[in-house]
């Protein structure tokens, strides 16, 4: 599992690559914690995960991706995933998960509903 | 090595109400609409090969109860309410006056899991012996027992019941020998503690786990479920939840999920992973849109060779 994270106007995007499971969980967690910390020290409220490139996951991963979900809510920051793959998609409804977190089917539509001032910048950063 | 399942509903019973049972039979027809049967075989055999399971069958309603055959006495886990059809089963099949040995093996003793021993009909016959064994001390198991059967909640009170009850304890992580099988206990995640069971005889497998909230936030606590699972035939496991439940509105409630249990069963190479101690909320059509669910992550996430899954349902049966 691999993972780049960037700032985008108010907005942290984290892409991650790869597969999700009991192996690599821990990786995952690690991409994800630096960025529930700056939620947690108020420098960062808004977090959009970028799953396009994971083709694999399991209950591990999703267990991980929860307690930022609920870190992110304790804080009252945002979190939300978005452009998953078709089959993960579906481990999100198996697991019921798509009925629990923020789901949008691009991260031009996840920057869209988070936060209308990152939308632009997200335009000139694809561009660039 | 058999396993009869008398209950597999957890937390409490639940029956169908006439509304369910007349949408079944609405189904039913709505499938038949057309057809001429000749007989009553022919009748049969639609039903059998038409009609899809949680219209002609369902899951039933029972708490948990399971029968272990294969030994020369009776044993069964748990005493959930559908012990009061396994006690008429064998008062049927032997008459009163025939008196036999019981073994029962205790998960824990929340209510779900001992309100069928009032209703169980071999406890008030003199000569009848009863085991009940637990990794919980004896003074805990007695008094649950006891209480249960007190004023004001039961008229029978536990002095008056006939039979000759014995408890123990039994130690965590080693193998006891009983009624011909070797038997391990494991502590498990629960309120109050739960203790999951791996049954061995003639090289089978069957780990009983039910009531038990396995987080895997702890990597010695998981390799310790997988040992305890390793290769085992058969694992009933407390699929109670689905995982968004367990992990946000349930959480610390002490139970499951679905895929936690593909994920558990897959990596310590299980042949058949069962659901059981089923949510009561959950309806006929849920239960089995759940399995079909279940089975398909498992599809999804399996890398080596497929894990059989199923929906444990009353009087399901399974030879191992
Ligand atoms: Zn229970
Ligand atoms: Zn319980």
């Amino acid at each position: 599992m691999q993972f780049t994270s960037q700032k985008i106007s108010n907005v942290t995007l984290i892409r991650i690559q790869g597969r999700i499971d009991h192996n690599t969980s821990k990786d995952f967690e690690n991409a994800l914690k630096p960025h529930l910390d700056e939620c947690i020290s108020g420098m960062n409220k808004k977090i959009i995960v970028d799953l396009n490139g994971v083709d694999f996951m399991t209950s591990a991963g999703l267990r991980a991706l929860m307690i930022a979900a609920k870190t992110c809510d304790k804080q009252k920051a945002e979190i939300a995933v978005a452009a998953l793959q078709p089959i993960i998609q579906e481990i999100f409804t198996i697991s019921r998960f798509d009925l629990v977190l923020k789901i949008f089917p691009t991260v031009k539509s996840a920057f869209e509903n988070l936060s209308v001032d990152a939308v632009g910048d997200y335009g000139n950063n694809l561009s660039s | 090595m058999q396993i009869r399942f008398w209950g597999t509903r957890g937390s409490i019973p639940v029956a169908a109400n006439g509304r369910v049972i007349r949408e079944k039979i609405k189904r039913a027809l709505l499938l038949a609409e057309g057809l001429r049967f000749g007989s009553q075989e022919q009748v049969d055999r639609f039903i059998d090969e038409s009609i899809e399971f949680p219209t002609k069958c369902g899951y039933g309603g029972d708490s948990s109860c399971i029968q272990i055959l294969g030994g020369d006495d009776y044993m069964l886990c748990d005493m959930g309410s559908g012990l009061r059809r396994f006690g008429q089963h064998v008062i049927t099949e032997h008459g009163p006056q025939n008196p036999k040995v019981y073994h029962f093996f205790m998960s824990h003793l929340h209510w779900d899991h001992i309100m069928g021993f009032p209703f169980f009909q071999p406890a008030y016959i003199p000569g009848n012996i009863i085991h009940i064994y637990g990794g919980h001390t004896v003074e805990v198991m007695k008094d649950a027992f006891r209480r249960q059967q007190s004023s004001p909640c039961f008229p029978v009170y536990w002095d008056q019941l006939g039979a000759d009850i014995h408890f123990t304890q039994l130690k965590e992580n080693q193998w006891h020998e009983i009624n011909g099988f070797r038997i391990k206990l494991r502590g498990q995640e629960h309120h109050g503690g739960s203790f999951g069971y791996r049954i061995e005889k003639s090289g089978k497998a069957l780990v009983y786990s039910t009531d038990a909230e396995h987080k895997l936030d702890n990597d010695k606590n998981t390799a310790g479920i997988l040992d305890f699972y390793r290769n085992a035939d058969l694992v009933i496991f407390d699929a109670m939840y689905s995982l968004a439940d367990m992990i946000t509105i349930k959480e610390d409630w002490g139970h499951s999920s679905n895929i936690i249990g593909v994920d558990l069963c897959l990596r310590a190479r299980v042949k058949h992973y069962c659901m059981f101690h089923h949510e009561p909320a959950y309806n006929d059509e849920d239960l089995f849109k759940i399995l079909q669910e279940t089975r398909r992550y498992e599809e999804i996430v399996r890398e080596a060779l497929p894990l059989e899954i199923s929906t444990a349902y009353d009087d399901m049966v399974i030879d191992l």
